[in-house]
């Protein structure tokens, strides 16, 4: 018989890395093959649906929290605060107000219900004035604590609403309610929200976080980062990791941003080091940073980058939409989402130079499925005669992409970072490293890909145009190169669509046949 | 512009009040404008020119192996497994084994804790004589089940062959009659 801790370990697991089908499978199985009422485990459902509010499953939380009351149980109240703070992450207070009622109907809730009950309440004032008389309705009935006036000071700092934040900490003066590290590190974020080194308001609200002798918390950490001078910004990093406990959440946030900070100073192969280390030590990369923070710090998108993405994005929403189930298309989006935040292409993104990019791009080969770190092997040893540095090490990292196999997972993030790495090599106008990039992707390349060379090697735009639409497996990846070959007025090969003279018909037939030679299944195309 | 100015007075202000309402102590400023002067309580927190430069040369010299590790997790959840104690309390250890993987950020490591326990109990439960004695009425019902539609099937098959040679027969008598 299997024991209901080792259970629990095992679903918030799965949680915990997102593997929404295997924690409903590991629930069915529970219940069918070990015989395991789950409608009388309260302490059971209780742990899954606060990790599964942790994780955003709100869904599945819910669905926890219904198992439990149809049998005439409640879910604990560590469950009932992760809902409370699930659903205000979400935006929805209202959502929040009413699990703070529901659990005050029950019992007396703690501190941190009160704190986060309080938290709701704010995002419906704009008046200290109008939250206190909320906050004191017979129905709610907020009690003034510690925890709930800091909850207040920051929810308003983080709306934005001074004013109301410094009639909240009048009254905490009043009434000798303490300054805590919650309330202090709202305002360092609101500080250092303009991002400028040594900004005074942001060293300002970090000495005075100081002054509380409490260790530096990783918001805290990641929060003032941008205002440190870059060259001491590893240093800093490591104060807060010796600082922060070994064994928790923070601890793995605080290596991803230090393995980032590596790869932001171009050192991609300690950055890679790292980021390995981290996988081995049974972190998930995906999941480190879920709300995006880091994102935010090392890599974040251009403007037209994140179009980009968004259309990406959207042609993934219509290819979710023909899905068959709803669920199915969740899946799709979140595991779209999971790696978008993979912190080995974050690492690729946030380096400066092909150089190191392509040095993380290999130490992640070399972790790829065999078959893809055999390639790799074989190539590297070309690579070393190549005449650049540059050019070897672009060569090196993307030997191992030898038509991966979409269903694994690292085979995946390795694409994807080779994508990432060819956004780059675009960045750094290096037209030898996108064709290498591209060489190495083959066919699984998708159409974007063969755009960034038509980009980078202008001379070449039409050729590799042709190329770029016959290599597209599906009508789909056609149809998206030819919509972006239209925006783009002196490309030749859009002639055929938009019935140029004669002349110049013949001139691109006769290209396009030159072409069709050397790229087989282009007939389709012409 | 005026108004980012606005707001940024704004910060200050409260940055100002927060000084005033926390706690003093012996060795710290007393307020914001000392605060302000005083850069020592942040140069306190800010890196060392020694340690910036110690971390700019930085090596993998620290990224050990900790006991939380999936190769450290696989070899103590073998060697857990292979303690000769009650299956309660061997899935009890692995349980606040995988407890700890999962504070410490490491859900991959409690994944591969709970696979193997998980592994184990099937096995032992398949081995358990009571579970077998249980599960063989059902076995047995299968098989009965399967044998009886597998002869039911054959019958029909028969059925139909035999009706479809009567049929030829009659119908070839049928033509010698004509």
């Amino acid at each position: 018989m299997l024991s209901r801790e080792l259970l629990r370990v095992g679903l918030l697991a799965q949680v915990a890395l997102r593997q929404r089908r295997s924690y409903e499978a590991l629930l069915r199985h529970a219940q069918q093959g070990w015989e395991l009422e789950l409608a009388e485990e309260p302490r059971l459902l209780s742990a899954a649906m606060a990790a599964c509010c942790e994780a955003d499953w709100l869904q599945h939380a819910l669905a926890c929290n219904e198992t439990l009351s149809a049998s005439g149980q409640t879910a604990g109240v560590e469950a009932h605060k992760a809902l409370m703070a699930a659903r205000l992450r979400q935006g929805d207070s209202d959502g929040a107000i009413d699990v703070f009622v529901n659990l005050r109907s029950r019992g007396s809730p703690d501190h941190d219900a009160h704190a986060l009950a309080m938290r709701a309440a704010a995002a419906r004032k704009t008046s200290w004035k109008g939250l206190q008389n909320l906050m004191r309705r017979k129905w709610l009935k907020i009690a003034w604590n510690p925890s709930s006036a800091n909850a207040a000071l920051s929810a308003m700092v983080e709306r934005g609403n001074l004013r109301a934040a410094a009639d909240v900490l009048a009254t905490m003066g009043e009434t000798k309610m303490p300054l805590e590290a919650s309330g202090l590190e709202a305002v360092l974020c609101a500080a250092a929200a303009s991002r400028r080194t040594g900004a005074p308001e942001s060293v300002l609200a970090l000495s005075a976080l100081q002054r509380l002798r409490a260790p530096l918390s990783a918001t805290a950490c990641l929060a003032y980062l941008p205002c440190v001078q870059p060259a001491g910004r590893l240093a800093f990093l490591q104060r807060g990791l010796r600082e922060c406990d070994a064994v928790s959440s923070e601890w793995a946030l605080l290596q991803a941003a230090a393995a980032l900070q590596l790869a932001t100073l171009g050192r991609g192969d300690e950055c890679a080091s790292r980021l390995a280390w981290l996988e081995d030590e049974g972190a998930d990369l995906q999941h480190v940073s879920a709300r995006g923070e880091l994102a935010r710090i090392f890599a974040p998108l251009s403007s037209e980058e994140a179009g980009e993405v968004a259309g990406g994005l959207g042609d993934e929403v219509g290819e979710a939409e023909e899905m068959e189930t709803a669920e199915e298309a969740a899946v799709v989006a979140s595991e779209r989402a999971a790696l978008e935040a993979d912190l080995w292409l974050l690492a690729v993104r946030a380096c400066p130079s092909v150089r190191s990019a392509g040095e993380v791009c290999a130490a992640l080969g070399e972790r790829a499925p065999p078959a893809a770190a055999a390639a790799a092997a074989a190539t590297a040893a070309t690579a070393a005669t190549a005449s650049t540095a540059a050019a070897a090490a672009t060569a090196a990292a993307t030997a191992a992409a030898a038509t991966t196999a979409d269903t694994d997972a690292t085979a995946r993030v390795y694409r994807a970072a080779l994508l990432e790495m060819m956004e780059t090599c675009r960045r750094a106008r290096d037209a030898d490293a996108v064709a290498a990039v591209l060489r190495r992707l083959g066919s699984s390349a998708p159409p974007e890909a063969h755009l960034r060379l038509v980009q980078v090697r202008r001379r070449c735009r039409r050729r590799w145009c042709v190329v770029g639409a016959g290599a597209g497996a599906g009508g789909t990846h056609r149809r998206r190169v030819r919509g972006q070959l239209r925006l783009r007025p002196g490309c030749g090969c859009c002639a055929l669509g938009l019935g140029l003279g004669s002349g110049v018909r013949l001139r691109l037939w006769l290209k396009l046949w030159a072409v069709a030679v050397a790229a087989p299944g282009l007939g389709s195309e012409t | 512009m005026e108004l980012a100015m606005r707001e940024a007075m704004s910060m200050q202000q409260l940055l100002d009040q927060i000084a005033e309402q926390l706690p003093v102590a012996d060795e710290e400023p007393t307020d914001a404008s000392d605060l302000r002067r005083d850069s020592a309580a942040v140069a306190s927190q800010m890196p060392s020119a020694a340690e910036a430069a110690e971390w700019a040369t930085a090596g993998k010299s620290e990224l050990e192996a900790t006991p939380l590790s999936l190769a450290s997790i696989r070899a103590q959840a073998k060697t857990m497994l292979a303690a000769k104690t009650t299956p309660a309390a061997r899935q009890e250890t692995l349980a606040a084994l995988g407890d700890a993987a999962l504070r410490a950020a490491r859900p991959h490591s409690a994944a591969l804790i709970f696979d193997m326990a998980e592994r184990r109990a099937w096995k032992a439960r398949m081995l358990d004589p009571a579970f077998a004695f249980a599960l063989a009425p059902t076995l047995a019902l299968t098989l009965a089940l399967a044998l009886a539609l597998a002869l039911a099937l054959a019958l029909a098959l028969a059925l139909a062959l035999a009706l479809a040679l009567t049929r030829r027969v009659r119908r070839a008598r049928w033509a010698a009659r004509c």
